[in-house]
Order: C-alpha cells, then structure tokens, then sequence
C-alpha cells in the first residue's frame, strides 16, 4: 500500500483551506530562518574582512610585565635605557615609545572633545604614521590629530584647540597635521587621537619614561621573529616585557564575535521556538477541528500511522514553506547587507553560506518536533468519540 | 485452514511489491477472512456480547448479552429507542470498539484478539459504513471521495476507474463527480457515500440512520438503493433506524431494548 500521495493531498488541501492561519503560523519560520541567514552571512562577513584587516597589521605593543612592575615595585613605565635596548635588539623593526596622557582633554571653542592625548616622538609619528595632509608637531603651540577625530569634529589644519590641564589651566594649539586612518592598532586607536608636541608635554606634565612602546615591521609576517628576539632579549633574566601582537587582539576579537553570533543566533533561535509554538498551536487546532473527519478516516480503513503522517506532513509542509521563503529572504538581506558593508568579495565564501542549511534544517526540524504531540494525539483518537464530534 | 490472529501485527503486515505490476503496492493478506463465502454460517455473529462504558457517575451498560446471527446478503434493521444500544451494536459490528465480554466473529473469526491494524484492514477490505450526516471530506471532490478507500487499500492513485464505476452504480450523474460536497444535494452527498462505502467491494455493509438527514423522497431512493444492493449484489446490509417505515425495506428487524434484543420480526 503507497497511499503517501493520497495523505499528503490531505495534508495540502488542509493548508490550502486554513490559508491565512498557516500563513501567520509560516510567518513565524519565515522571520526565524530569515534571521538566522542573513545575520550569519553578515557576521561571516565582517569576521573575514576583520581578519584580513588584522592579517595586515605590521605593529604590535610591548609593555612592562605587571608582575614584575609589582615584584619591584616600579609603575609600569619603560624606561629609556630599556627602548634603548630594545632598540639594538631589533634594528630591523621601528620602535617607538609614547606615553598616554590621562588626566588632559581638549576643547574647542565651547565643545569640550573626548579624545585621547597621547606624548609621541614627532620623529616616530613620521616613522609610524602616514599624514592626510601637513605634518608632525614641531613646537608646544602644534598639535596634530587622528582621522576619525577631524572628520567627526570638523577639525582642519589651521583650526584652534585648547589643552585643558587638569589644574584648569589652558595651553593654545594650532592643528598642523592630520593622519590617516590606521585601523587595527587596538591598543592606541590613533583615529580617535591627539598627538601635541611630546617633549612639551612631557615637560608640562612631568612625565618620565615610557607607558609603552610600538613596534613595527616592514612585513607582518615578521612580527613573530621580531617579537621573539625581543622577548629573548629583554626577559633574559627576569620577565621585564610583556608583548601584545595582532594574535591577541584576533583571538580576543574572534572570542568577542563568537560570544556575538551566539547571542544573535540564540535570539533568531527562539524567534523559530516561537514558530514552532504557533505550528503546535495551529496543529492541534486542526486536529480539534477534522475531529470528525479523522473519526471517518479511521472507519473507511484508514490506519493510525497514516492519520499520524498526514498530520505531521501538515506541519512539515508548513516548515518547509516557511524556511524556503525564508531563505531566499535572508540570503537577500544577507546579500544586501555585505554590499553595505563593502564586504562583496566575501560573498561567495563557502564559509559565508555556512548558516543557510543549519537554519533549513533547524527550521523544518522545530515544525516537525511541533508536529509530533498533535499527529501522535490525532492517531490515538478514539474513532467513536471522533465520529460524534461535532 | 483458518489462520488465527495472534493480536500482534504479522512480519508480514508491511509493504510488498508484486511481481508482474511495478505500479501496484498492495497490503498482503493478513486477515483470514479471504475464504470461500458460506452462505450457510453467520458473516457476523455475536456471542453473549455486552459493552459497558465506564463513567465517572458509574458504568453503563450499552449493549447486554446480545447474541444474534447474520447471515450473508441479509438486509437488517435494527430498531430501538434513543439509547437502546444500537449505535453501539453498530459500533461493535463495524469493530471500531471491543465489546466488554463476548465474542464477535466477522466471517467465523474472532475480532477480539486483532490489532488495530488488522482490525483497521477489516473495516477497509470488508466493512462499508454509511452516515447520517454523510461525512464525505469537504477539501475533496465527489469522485476523490470515493477513490480514497480504494487508493488506500490498493495503492492505485491514479486509477480512478473502481471509483467512477460505483459512482455510476449509485446513479450520480456524471457532471456532479467534481463537486464538492458542498456542492451536492444531500440526498446526492448520500449517494457518493454510499458509492464510497462500495468502492473497495465490502461483504458488509452498516448504515447508520442513512435516510435520517434525508427528504421523505430522497430518502425513499436511497432506500430502494440499499435494498437493490442487497438483494441483486448480495451484501450483507444492517441499517439502523427509529423510522418504521424506514426498516420495513429490511428482510429482518431486530428490536433493541436497554441494550438487550427485545424482539425480531423478518
């Protein structure tokens, strides 16, 4: 006996007959894997242009080791001796030693502008930096600003800001240079900076040493060797350096992304649960409803699997549905939404795609599991009772 | 020999392809009843049967130590008050419930030791039902209604042929066959039951109140159709009713009474 055909026109003229109520319980599948989609091709996306990003940084940070700062009871500052060391170390690499001025902001005129200040050798922001347009501080009235900065704050060469001392006292300065973008160094973020004349600052707020010091190479390929020597050399007899590379920051920004899709997928997750309580939902109302035709179903000869598969090919159907639509939806948004983010060339990515048959097969899986009690409750009818339904 | 049913689904109860028709999937014969008929025993006989539902307010006793024969191409009646028992003699006859104590025995077996499915096999090879309220399936057509037994039973979905055949024996017209039953007459949505309850050839065939939804005129027809089925086909047809008029086209009555049988008269 193959009567599957005969059950499943059943099943899809009952659909048919319900229409606005599958639709509303297909809506639920539709906007889950929708979800699902295009916020993972999104996500994969920007995961593979932040690697790359990352793959192409050519610096990385060295600061003192905090345990030794503790166990000597320094503050945690490089000094002179120690870049200078470091410096013979690695002949190859630019190393180039700042401090962070935490205490100063900046205004200009009334607007007050958050923004980090940061003491730099002029010479090493030429070595490290690449300028948009004029050039590094020469004197204590030059200052010289991150991208991100100038661009948010309408900052241009020429234009007035004032260093607010945390004494209330305030020093003029004039922007001479303003640099490109430089993303990926995550431990400065120079778009976000102000670099006034170093030795100035340094004066003006009495600082010694270095709070760190970046290093940077010809070939980010280097970074493991130059890094190596380093560490070789400086931690030679005790751990002096700590040494924070691109790795780091990856695997931590990895970790963060991951900890991100999670929560999104989890969220997309219970949208489809949701779904999955409407199929029920519409599931056992159907069952309640062919009460009757069931009852006659199971008198002309037709068995309890039979009466079991036509409604769980009911909800299947519904989820199937609701995940092709879904589907082609999300891909859509996913795809519009990679080409916002410029990230197009990813788009054919395998790994890209990776999402769609999970949210498929998550999709028709909730409808089927929604499906079960009400089939299973549907074959148990007892066919009397179900002939007297009215 | 008869094979006695165990009460447990046969290895055997599966699908299997015949050889020689690649198209065709049918059930196996599980059932002992495909035995030349003997028109001198009983197609149904029921043994000091008794039906108690259990109710919270205490039991009932539907049917009590009813025992009865009823031979092959017998037209039956069974007449009875409101609650007399003869939907659940009904009911028992059509094996869609057990009885409490006694025995039935469809064609000389037993139906008390089947499983579900084999007891489902039987409704669908032997049993033809018919309904007051006709319930045909409202999704489908006159002619899907029909075919739905047979597609079931033989796994022919596109031979529609047995299913235009007993339309044609019921005398709907043609032009009716892709209605919906809501597009039918009742006395029309009667006839493709009753070609519905035809088309898979049943031995047996129990009508509950057929003409109880009907015109007196209409249900006349029907009437003269269940009659002519008995006696030019010789099925076994037991119909019940409250109307005596309706159970004078019976060859026998068989009165109910507080589940006992009170009288027959045929």
């Amino acid at each position: 006996m193959n009567n599957s055909r005969i059950i499943f026109s059943f099943a899809a003229a009952n659909i048919r007959l319900h229409w606005l109520r599958s639709l509303l319980s297909v809506l639920g599948i539709i906007i889950g894997v929708l979800s699902i989609i295009s916020m993972g091709m999104i996500q994969n996306v920007s995961i593979l242009i932040n690697i790359e990003q990352i793959e192409k940084i050519d610096t990385f940070l060295v600061t003192m080791d905090t345990n030794y700062a503790e166990k000597k009871s320094l503050d945690l500052t490089l000094t002179d001796r120690q870049i200078y060391q470091m410096k013979n170390t690695v002949p190859e690499a630019v190393i180039a030693p700042f401090f962070v001025d935490y205490d100063d902001s900046l205004r200009k005129r009334d607007e007050k502008i958050f923004v980090t200040i940061y003491g730099l050798d002029p010479q090493d922001m030429n070595n490290m930096f690449t300028f948009q347009t004029g050039g590094p501080p020469r004197s204590s009235t030059e200052i010289v600003v991150g991208s991100q900065v100038a661009r948010e704050k309408n900052l241009a060469i020429g234009t007035q800001i004032n260093i607010v001392f945390s004494n209330g006292e305030e020093s003029a300065t004039r922007i001479v240079g303003i640099l490109n973008s430089k993303p990926g160094i995550w431990f400065m973020n120079p778009d976000y900076a102000v670099f006034p004349y170093e030795p100035w600052l340094r004066d003006r707020i009495d600082k010694t040493g270095y709070d760190n010091a970046l290093v940077k190479v010809d070939d980010p390929k280097d970074i493991d060797g130059v890094k190596n020597k380093l560490i070789e050399e400086m931690n030679r007899r005790d751990s002096i350096i700590q040494v924070f590379d691109q790795n780091e920051f990856r695997d931590q920004w990895l970790k963060e992304m991951e900890s991100q899709a999670v929560s999104t997928t989890a969220i997309a997750a219970i949208s489809l649960v949701v779904a999955g309580v409407s199929i029920f939902n519409v599931m056992v109302m159907s069952v309640m409803e062919r009460c009757r035709e069931i009852g006659v179903l199971r008198s002309i000869g037709t068995r309890r699997s039979a009466i079991m598969q036509m409604f769980l090919i009911e909800s299947v159907l519904l989820g199937i549905i609701g995940t092709i639509i879904g589907t082609v939806l999300g891909v859509m948004i996913g795809y519009t939404g990679i080409s916002l983010m410029g990230g197009m060339k990813y788009f054919s990515d395998l790994s890209t795609f990776i999402c769609v048959p999970y949210a498929m097969s998550f999709g028709v899986a909730i409808s089927l599991l929604s499906g079960l009690y009400p089939a299973w409750k549907a074959s148990r009818l007892n066919p009397i009772e179900a002939l007297r339904h009215e | 020999m008869l094979k006695i049913p165990t009460g447990q689904a046969d290895a055997a109860d599966t699908l299997r392809r015949p050889e020689g028709d690649p198209s065709l999937f049918i059930r196996p014969f599980t059932l002992p009843w495909k035995q030349e008929k003997d028109k001198e025993s009983p197609i149904i006989a029921f043994r000091q049967v008794t039906k108690i539902y259990p109710l919270d307010s205490g039991d009932v006793t539907g049917i009590d130590n009813v025992s009865l024969d009823i031979f092959p191409g017998e037209f039956i009646a069974v007449m009875g008050p409101s609650g007399s028992g003869k939907s659940t003699l009904l009911n028992l006859m059509g094996c869609l419930d057990q009885p409490s104590s006694g025995e039935i025995l469809i064609e000389g077996n037993s139906v008390r030791m089947m499983s579900d499915n084999q007891l489902t096999d039987l409704r669908l090879e032997l049993l033809g039902f018919i309904f007051q309220y006709f319930n045909l399936f409202p999704l489908f057509d006159a002619l899907k209604n029909v075919h739905y037994p047979y597609a079931t039973r033989t796994g022919r979905i596109y031979d529609t042929s047995r299913a235009k055949e007993a339309l044609r024996e019921v005398d709907l017209p043609e032009p009716f066959w892709t209605h919906r039953p809501g597009q039918l007459s009742g006395g029309q949505q009667q006839r493709v039951a009753i070609a519905r309850a035809l088309v898979n050839d049943p031995s047996i065939l129990l009508c509950d109140e057929p003409t109880g939804n009907l015109d007196t005129h209409t249900g006349t027809t029907i009437l003269n159709l269940l009659s002519d089925l008995s006696r030019r086909e010789g099925r076994t047809i037991v119909m019940v009713t409250h109307d005596p008029k309706t159970a004078e086209y019976a060859d026998r009555i068989i009165r109910i009474v507080d589940g006992k049988v009170a009288g027959e008269k045929g």
